[in-house]
């Protein structure tokens, strides 16, 4: 098991992640009909009154990149455009399908789905990006 | 590259990924708890007809089928073609993929952790039994 990753893309990847999480859920995106969805206020779920909540968010950026490094590495692909597909499947087929059974019985809207797989998938597209340009 | 899917041990694998979504839900295990924490009725999900068994079971197969071509990457990849090997992709995919998404949504929408635990736990559960499944089979 002799692998070498790149941890400066992974890590850079990571705290993408993480950012385009904090914009996606800003006001300035989609953080208002986000919260319209959960069916709080805004207000209450703002990162401030939740910073022990960012530990999370934090462990899965960097699991996410992680794993994506490690894939674009084992499947010996080259090139941006590789990588980015593969992120996109891999946005898709683990976080898209989990989210999406989970939703779907709780009687979820298709707007709250969409809202929150929609970040995943850009972050995982977005990761690609860095990662292949990295690798 | 090449990668070779065994269509079978994907079928297998969606059907029993979808059983223990069934079985998983019932009242009897989690279904009660599940209920509690998310506000659906039994009536709200009569109303909901098949049509949420339907994105199960199409769910179920794309993570059935992405999760082939995981363990068939890896494997070659690592040169280790066991069964335990199979599993340990499984695990690795569902802890830093699906179970901490859903811990961050939950969490930022301050959901009950009883909610997050019974999702979590499921969707590690059909993540092993996936892959054990595409193990037996063979990579």
């Amino acid at each position: 098991m002799d692998f070498q990753i790149n941890y400066f893309a992974t890590a850079l990847a990571a705290f993408t992640y993480m950012g385009i999480g904090a914009l996606w859920f800003s006001k300035a995106l989609f953080g208002v009909p986000w919260a319209k969805e959960v069916g709080k206020n805004i207000s209450d779920l703002k990162i401030s009154n939740n910073k022990k909540g960012l530990i999370f968010p934090a462990i899965g950026s960097a699991s996410g990149a992680y794993f994506l490094s490690v894939l674009v590495k084992s499947t010996g692909i080259e090139g941006v455009q590789m990588s980015v597909m593969l992120g996109l499947i891999v946005g898709i087929a683990f976080i898209g399908t989990a989210l999406m059974s989970n939703y779907y019985f709780m009687g979820r809207t298709k707007r709250h789905f969409v809202i929150d797989t929609g970040y995943h998938v850009v972050a995982f597209v977005i990761m690609g990006v860095i990662i292949g340009l990295f690798n | 590259m090449h990668i070779e899917i065994n269509w079978l041990a994907v079928a297998v694998a969606t059907f029993i990924g979808t059983a223990i979504a069934g079985i998983w839900y019932q009242e009897a295990v989690f279904g009660k708890a599940w209920r509690k924490a998310t506000g659906v009725t039994p009536k709200q999900s009569k109303q909901a007809g098949n049509s949420p068994m339907g994105v199960l079971l199409l769910v179920n197969f794309v993570t059935a089928v992405a999760l082939a071509i995981l363990v068939y990457i890896s494997s070659h990849f690592f040169g280790n073609h066991s069964v335990g090997f199979a599993l340990l992709n499984g695990a690795a995919a569902g802890l830093a993929l699906s179970a901490t998404t859903l811990i961050v949504h939950n969490g930022f929408e301050l959901k009950p952790k009883k909610l997050t635990f019974i999702n979590v736990a499921y969707q590690l559960a059909i993540f092993l039994a996936m892959t054990l499944v595409i193990g037996l089979f063979g990579v």
